[in-house]
């Protein structure tokens, strides 16, 4: 009993020693903090706006109170009766449209990159690596000239595809990435054991990358949630636009109504914040990977 | 034992696969069957981008204006387009406008590239040195910003840089750096770009600074250990030991900075209400406006076509990077 009362002195003192901030601050410490707390204001700054402009009422507007003396939900319940529900809508289904486009399409590609060393490999990924420089802002003409022969302005469809295949090349690297890094053996076993490829890849291997897999259908429907330019560029009628678009026509309107504005803005980044905190690490991790050795 | 008897039987038996589906796979393996795999992704990756790719070279050979945007609605109407060989390019490379256009695109590309790289770095480092509730809460913070979508953002500085309503005017009149109320912050180009370049790097900082502090992370303590107890002074165990470490990320994240800044867009045209004047045009935003104000399609084209270009040139030091990474693997 002794021993183990000294044990547990000796392990506090250990840990004591191990403690590595003492318990008055040192400058550096306290330096680092603060400007950890400067940093950190200034990138959230803009939320708390947004949050509490939304709630702000209309008469509150012009003055420089930083909390308003009444709170209003008005702005939201005017969002309901307004179009831009609509617009949500139309979002979610770009969004979603082309998350399961990427999905069908990416996967088996990857899958395939990954487990075999076919001929035109190298090309392949190279042609992946090439799309992933493609940014929308410098093809907006022949993407326009593109669905205005094909009659695809101010439709949904035609969004969906432009999303899907930006945001293909991401998919298909990083879900290259995570099948190259199952071990073949694991499903070989399982075929040994009498399932099928099929039922191999369906039991042993997709599990396995079903973060890979998360990530990358999370990253799509993300950024055709947050698209902006191509929607604006092939959709001319306001119930054809996404919530992006809508909320920029606000902003050319002659008195702009900031709080519905706002109000749009946080029902637009909400599911965002959502899904990126369930994917950030995995998009980190997914980028460093290799570089470092 | 002798359960475990009957269960080895039945997969010893099972190891060879029935001979009738053999062929089967042998076939899809060896045929080019598999290949249907990643057909799928090279159709769409050849409709969705590569034809508008085609598209935009084709027509900054040819002359399309309103005159043939008339006569594909009518074919009495108007002219087809003619093909016109590089007169664009020349026109292009004759406009004074194109050229200040051009300067303009590279100055801010370098100043955001340069200044989202030093402050991403530096916050990055700072995570590391935080006690650990202080930097998850920051990243948290990071992440919030990250994830904000850009038209969402931009309406929020938007209405921050606001002339009449803007709390940035007020902070900084209140900390006394000038008078600032009712201050347009458009009038002069500089102070413009000055805003979105600000907005720019904030929105791209996140992702710098997340990634280098996974990097950093991932440098062995071991190394910076060693060199400090060979009596290297922080500077050079920064520059000796951390940089070549860190090379190839930071390779991948400068060209990935490059390639989004030199494409930005929304930015600038959201805050100026959609109606950039001419000394607000960036490459991008001075194609559209030749595309779809001035009905120019062909000059608009062009000018994207030099774009891409330029961008081919920067991502070659990505694409090789990322492919030796690929190898290691």
């Amino acid at each position: 009993m002794t021993t183990a009362t000294l044990k547990a002195q000796q392990t506090r003192g250990v840990a004591q020693r191990r403690k590595r901030y003492p318990e008055r601050p040192t400058w550096k410490t306290v330096v680092l903090t603060a400007s950890a707390y400067i940093v950190a204001l200034i990138f959230i700054f803009p939320y708390i706006d947004m949050v509490i402009t939304s709630l702000r009422p209309q008469a509150e507007l012009g003055t420089s109170a930083v909390l308003p003396k009444h709170f209003t939900f008005s702005a939201y319940s005017q969002l309901l009766s307004s179009g831009l529900l609509h617009n949500l809508l139309i979002t979610v289904y770009i969004a979603a449209g082309a998350t399961i486009l990427v999905l069908v399409v990416a996967m088996p590609a990857a899958y395939y990159a990954a487990r075999y060393k076919f001929r035109g490999r190298i090309l392949f990924l190279l042609i992946v690596l090439i799309t992933q420089m493609m940014q929308p802002a410098s093809m907006l003409v022949g993407i326009y000239r593109q669905y205005f022969t094909i009659g695809g302005l101010d439709t949904v469809w035609s969004l969906i595809l432009v999303n899907a295949g930006f945001n293909m090349a991401f998919a298909v690297w990083i879900l290259t990435a995570y099948f190259g890094s199952i071990p073949r053996e694991l499903e070989e076993a399982a075929m040994v054991e009498g399932t099928s490829r099929l039922g191999a890849l369906r039991r042993v291997t997709l599990p396995l990358a079903a973060p890979g897999v998360v990530t990358a259908l999370i990253f799509t429907f993300i950024a055709a949630w947050n698209e902006f330019l191509v929607a604006l560029t092939l959709t001319t009628t306001p119930d054809k636009q996404p919530l992006t678009v809508a909320i920029n026509s606000f902003l050319g309107a002659y008195s702009i109504p900031w709080q519905n504005l706002f109000a749009a803005s946080v029902i637009a980044t909400i599911p965002v914040i959502v899904l990126f905190a369930l994917i950030e690490r995995k998009v980190v991790s997914g980028l460093t990977a290799g570089s470092i050795k | 034992m002798a359960a475990a008897g009957t269960q080895a039987l039945p997969s010893t038996s099972r190891r060879r696969p029935s001979p009738r589906r053999r062929p089967l796979r042998t076939r899809l393996g060896r045929r080019g069957g598999p290949y249907l795999l990643i057909l799928p992704s090279l159709l769409a990756i050849a409709a969705v981008l590569a034809y508008p790719v085609y598209e935009l070279f084709k027509l900054s050979f040819q002359k399309f204006g309103l005159a043939q945007i008339i006569h594909e609605s009518n074919d009495k109407l108007g002219k087809p387009a003619p093909w016109v060989g590089l007169a664009n390019f020349r026109e292009a490379f004759k406009d004074p406008q194109f050229w200040a256009t051009l300067q303009r695109t590279v100055i801010f590309t370098a100043v955001n590239v340069g200044a989202t790289l030093v402050l991403g770095t530096a916050i990055a480092v700072l995570m590391g040195r935080l006690a650990k509730p202080i930097r998850l809460a920051l990243t948290a913070v990071l992440i919030f910003a990250w994830a904000m979508p850009q038209l969402v953002s931009l309406t929020i500085w938007n209405w921050m840089f606001d002339q009449e309503f803007g709390v940035v005017n007020y902070i900084l009149t209140k900390l006394h750096f000038g008078h600032f109320l009712h201050h347009n912050w458009y009038t002069s180009p500089w102070q413009g770009f000055m805003v979105a370049t600000f907005i720019v790097v904030w929105g791209a900082i996140p992702f710098i600074a997340i990634t280098m502090h996974a990097a950093l992370t991932q440098v062995p303590e071991e190394l910076l250990e060693a060199a400090r107890v060979d009596g290297a002074s922080p500077l050079q165990v920064f520059r000796r030991v951390m940089l070549p470490i860190l090379r190839p990320i930071l390779i991948i994240l400068t060209s990935l900075s490059v390639i989004w800044d030199f494409q930005v867009f929304t930015q600038v045209f959201v805050l100026r209400d959609n109606r950039p004047e001419p000394w607000y045009y960036l490459m991008s935003i001075f194609s559209f406006q030749q595309s779809f104000k001035v009905h120019d399609f062909g000059y608009g084209s062009a000018l994207s076509v030099v774009t891409l270009l330029i961008l081919l040139i920067v991502s070659v030091s990505y694409i090789r990077q990322m492919i030796k990474i690929g190898e290691a693997q």
